[in-house]
Order: structure tokens, then sequence, then C-alpha cells
């Protein structure tokens, strides 16, 4: 440190010693030395400083060293023991820490992929099975007079099948035998055929389809909904509104449409809206029908024949007692039939939709919209409600892992403190 | 060793740069005029560094060994004693923490010497003794500038802090040890600081 009395430093002296001022500098101390005897003193000491530490000599080096590094020179030795290339830990943790990006790139990359796959199968086998075959799809020639009928519906509004009739019993001549009569007697009158409904000929398709649509109203929709199954002589199996409170609502309903008007009542509910999503499949129930229709023929034979039995009371009460109850087993077994065959045709002859309606949501303003105060005063309060709650977890964590903590910092504290002061005392050795 | 008028041509004519230059392309005979350069000033370098004089020896060929190994590495822009040093240093340091890791376990130290008892002739002792306790850097730092004679720029290129850093610690190592040769009795001091008790 300088002062007016001592413009020089102490350290300026001991570097113009040391031959590092500059030549201008030197003769600034150099100046000041002549006049300033505190300095001067102070100079001279340094000096004898110098001059004890010069008392500290070495030995010569020994001839030992000449003779083992030429030996070494000569043997090439110090080529073949290249200094292994330390890696700085920064360098490892660089490389570990981008392996670690690596490998969690590779893994966010993969399981998506594999979900999708997954959802692409899935999605691939649905669509197989819902598109229908071009072949289906111009096999169905409608009949006009099927087209127009019109539908009488049932006490429970399912449309019924025009009667099919039983047959006449009476024109037949079963066998008297109740086991496993299969045939009628040689002048049979008019066959099973008879009852067999007068369709098509061509396979028998049930159709499905599924119809999302983003309307802007669903009032206004359900109108026009309604008003496509009056055209299309179509109904409503089940109908289900949702008006959530904050969210928008929805509209699901099964209908069921006459097969033949199936097409053009789908052109009219698409015009409804935007259609999200929409798919298509059939099942052909042919070979159901058929097996149903001959099981129905047989159990009506069966059931005439028994009647023919129970017509000639020839048999001691009990047979006919029998043969009663046979026909009404029969009987429940025929009409078990026949309402599977009306529903089996009913599937075919009327296409089941399954239509969601979704209204486009718009945010409604509930009373006055809050102020920008109260916002940041409503932010305020989630915010130290927030810091509590984190504090509370935080002393929650500490108080569940404290004590394990500290259990295993005593444990390995103690020797890692001790095996440390060993450590540094022995380089404050060295 | 004469010069020509195209220059110096001779190995002791060269400066140290320009014969590690030309080690580095293959002469053998630069790099034995730098060997003769050296020796001393390196096998002292460790001498007052570590007690045993053998480590010291051993310590020193690894530092030639080094420079026969780095013979491609060196940059011409750095000092060659400044870069001779400096691995020195470094061999210095790996010595000291494989010690004092072996030291942890053995609680010895093998090479450190117990001191002789302190005799008036004994200056060199009494001076390690004392050097001992400076602290690290400012000990560095003194030793390098009073016995290897580096520059305040060279110690600073050496231990890698600033030269403003190295006129700071030389002072004040200067001055410890010249307070712990003072707390030592004038019969303890082995002639060192005899002339100030007589000015």
């Amino acid at each position: 440190m300088t002062t007016l009395e001592h413009p020089v430093a102490p350290e300026e002296i001991m570097a113009m010693l040391d031959e590092e001022l500059s030549s201008a500098e030197r003769q600034a101390v150099l100046q000041h030395l002549a006049q300033c005897a505190e300095c001067a003193a102070m100079r001279d000491q340094m000096q004898r400083d110098a001059r004890a530490l010069a008392a500290w000599r070495i030995p010569c080096a020994p001839p030992s060293l000449d003779e083992k590094v030429h030996e070494a020179m000569a043997t090439d030795t110090w080529r073949a023991a290249k200094p292994r290339r330390r890696i700085r830990p920064l360098v490892w943790a660089g490389g570990g820490a981008l392996a670690a990006v690596l490998a969690l790139a590779v893994g966010i990359s993969i399981v998506p992929n594999l979900a999708l796959n997954e959802k692409v199968a899935q999605h691939s086998l649905v669509a197989n099975r819902a598109e229908p075959s071009p072949s289906f799809l111009t096999s169905i020639d409608v009949p006009p007079e099927r087209a127009t009928q019109s539908v009488a519906k049932t006490k429970s509004g399912i449309p019924e099948r025009p009667d099919r009739g039983k047959g006449d019993a009476d024109d037949r001549m079963p066998s008297l035998s109740l086991l496993g009569a299969t045939s009628y007697g040689s002048g049979g009158g008019a066959p099973a055929a008879a009852m067999v409904p007068d369709r098509p000929a061509g396979p028998m398709i049930a159709r499905q389809v599924s119809l999302t649509i983003l309307v802007k109203n669903i009032a206004a929709s359900r109108t026009v909904l309604d008003s496509v199954l009056a055209r299309h002589s179509g109904y409503a199996a089940n109908l289900t509104i949702s008006t959530p409170p904050d969210g928008a609502r929805s509209f699901q309903a099964s209908l069921r449409i006459p097969a033949p008007q199936l097409e053009p009542a789908l052109a009219n509910l698409r015009a409804l809206g935007q259609v999200e999503n929409e798919s298509q499949s059939g099942e052909e129930v042919t070979q159901q029908h058929e097996d149903l229709v001959a099981r129905l023929r047989n159990a009506r034979e069966t059931e005439d024949r028994l009647r023919g039995l129970l017509a000639q009371r020839t048999g001691k009460l009990s047979d006919v007692l029998e043969v009663e109850e046979q026909i009404s087993e029969t009987r429940g077994n025929i009409e078990q039939m026949e309402a599977e065959q009306q529903a089996l045709e009913h599937r075919v002859d009327y296409a089941s939709v399954e239509l969601q309606l979704t209204e486009q949501y718009e945010e409604h303003l509930i009373g006055q919209p809050l102020s920008a105060g109260m916002q940041m005063r409503n932010s305020l309060v989630k915010g130290v409600r927030n810091a509590g709650s984190n504090l509370l977890a935080l002393a929650l964590f500490l108080e569940e892992t404290g004590p394990t903590i500290l259990v295993w910092a005593i444990i390995f504290g103690i020797p890692a403190w001790i095996l440390v002061r060993r450590y540094r005392r022995a380089r404050a050795r060295l | 060793m004469s010069e020509n008028e195209d220059g110096p041509r001779t190995p002791a004519d060269k400066t140290d740069e320009q014969l590690m230059a030309a080690f580095a392309r293959g002469s053998s005979d630069a790099f034995n005029a730098l060997f003769a350069r050296y020796r001393q000033p390196i096998y002292g370098f460790f001498c007052r560094r570590v007690a045993d004089p053998s480590l010291a020896e051993e310590l020193a060929q690894e530092t030639f060994l080094a420079v026969l190994r780095a013979q491609n590495r060196y940059e011409a822009t750095a000092l060659f004693r400044t870069w001779l040093y400096t691995i020195a240093l470094s061999i210095l340091r790996a010595h000291r923490r494989k010690s004092a890791f072996r030291a942890i376990f053995s609680g010895a130290l093998p090479e450190t010497a117990e001191p002789a008892a302190p005799v008036a002739s004994d200056a060199a002792l009494i001076l390690r003794e004392a050097v001992r306790k400076l602290e690290p850097l400012d000990r560095e730092v003194l030793m390098l500038r009073e016995f290897e004679e580096l520059s305040y720029a060279e110690i600073a290129a050496v231990l890698r802090v600033p030269v403003n850093t190295v006129r700071s610690r030389l002072f004040r190592a200067r001055t410890a040890l010249r307070e712990l040769l003072r707390a030592r009795p004038v019969e303890h001091r082995a002639g060192l600081l005899e002339t100030e008790e007589h000015a």
C-alpha cells in the first residue's frame, strides 16, 4: 500500500530486486529508495532473505539419472508406454447424459408406434368387417312391392311381418307314429313349403351403421331427424340426450330404417352436420335363417301330426294327455322359433343405425366476467395454497425419509469424513 | 562453439524452443542438449519438494520420459521452460495424490522423513522445514522464483494464476518465511539471518 510518504509499495521494491519492473518503474523506485531510509532498509532485508534461501543447496543429479533416460531413449520404451488419455469426468458425464437422452428418445418413439400398430390392426379389422362387399351392395334387389308396403307395428312398437300362416293342418295326413315322424302320407296335402316366407332369393344381410355427426344445434337436428325417420318409414329404438353444465350437448339414438331406405336416409342424416365418423357393416344371416325356417317347418309338421292323433282319440286317456303335453311343448318351441325368425327378419328388413350427434360447444358467459383485480386475487390465493401444499409435501417427505437418510448418513458419513481428513492431512504434509 | 553467418548451428547455441522443434523432427542430439541443460534444475526441483533423493531421481526420470512422449504435442507458442516445469509439477502432484491416498489406509507417509534435529550448520533442513510451513501456493511461488528462477509471468503460466497473484503471494511468502526463521532460537538458525543480527 502506498502513501504520500511512501509512494512506492514494498511489493514494487521486491519486483525491482527480481528485475520484473520496466525501466521507468525501476527508476522511480530507485529514486525513492535514495531518499527514504525506511524503504532502503526494507530493500536490504529482502536481499538478506534471498541470500538466506541460497543456503539451501542440493546435491548434483546422480549419473544413474542420465543412464536411465538414455537407456529409455535407446530402447524406445517410451514410445510403447503411451500415456493413457484421461477422460475428464465432465466428458463422462456428458456421454452418460447423451446416452440417457438417446435411450429416452428411442423409447418414446417405439412405445407410441407399438400402440399405434395395435390400434391400426384393430381399426383395419373393424374396417374389413364394416366395409360391405360390392357384391353385397348390388345383390339386394328389393321388389317394388316390398319397398312401398306399409309396415304394421306390434304392440311393442316393432313392425310385424306379414302373417305367414301356419299352414292347413287338415290337408295333411301325418303318420300315427309319435316319435321321429318326418314324413307325410303318400297323398300328403299342402306341403310345408307353403309356410316358407315369400322372400326374394339371395343372401340375407343384417346391416349396421354407426354415424357420428357434429351439429350446430341439437334441438334443430332432432326435428330434422324425426322428419327423416318419418319420410323413410324408420323409427328410433331408443334416445339419449346429455347436457353437461360446461360442455357440449350430445344426442345418441338407435335408429331402425328399412333396408331399402337406408342409403337415402343416411344421405339425409349426413346433411345434419359435419360427419366425424362413419362405419358400416353387414352380417349375412342367410344360413341362420334357413336353419330356423327348417326347424320351424319340422316343428309345425310335428304339431300337425300330434293334433291329428289327438283328433282321433282312439288311445287311452293317458295317451291323450301325453299327446296334449307334447303338443303344448311343440307349440312353445314353434312360438319361440317364430319370434327368433321374426327378430332375424326384422334385422334384415331394418338396418340398425347408431347415431351420435355432438353439438358445437360455445362458451357461455356466466354472469359478469371477473375483473382483473379479482383474477389476480384468485391467482394469489391459488398460489398461496399451492405453496402451502408444496411445503406440506416437503415436510411429509422429510418426516418419512428423513430418519432413513440420517441413519445412512451416519453409517457412511463418519468413515468418509475420517478418510477425507486423513487425505487432507497427508496432502498437507507432502 | 562459434556461429557462422547463417546463424547458430550447434545445439549449445540454440534456444530451448529450437531444440525442442528439432527433437520433434527426430533429432536425438537436440533432446540430449535439452536434457543436459535441465537435468540438474529438474532434479533440484524434485529434491526440494520430496525428502527422498531416490524418489526425486525417479520423478525427474518420469519428467524427461514425459517430454519424450509428448514431443509431437509441444506447441512452439509456449516457452519450453514453462512447459517443462508444468510437466514436472503435474508429475509431482500426481505423486502426492497417490501417496496421500495410500496414506489414508496405511496411516504413514513413506517418503516423509522425520526431520533431523536442527543443528547449527544444517541450513537446508531448517529452510526445508520453514518452507513446508508456508501455505501451498505461497510455497510453490517462492520456490519457483528463488530456486527455479522463473519470472513472474512464467510462474503464473505454470501455476495458472494471474501475475498479480504471483507478486502478492511471493511477497507474502517471503515475509512469512522471514518471520518463521526469526521465531527460531538464534542457535538453531544455522547462520541464517546472521547478517541481520549483526546489522
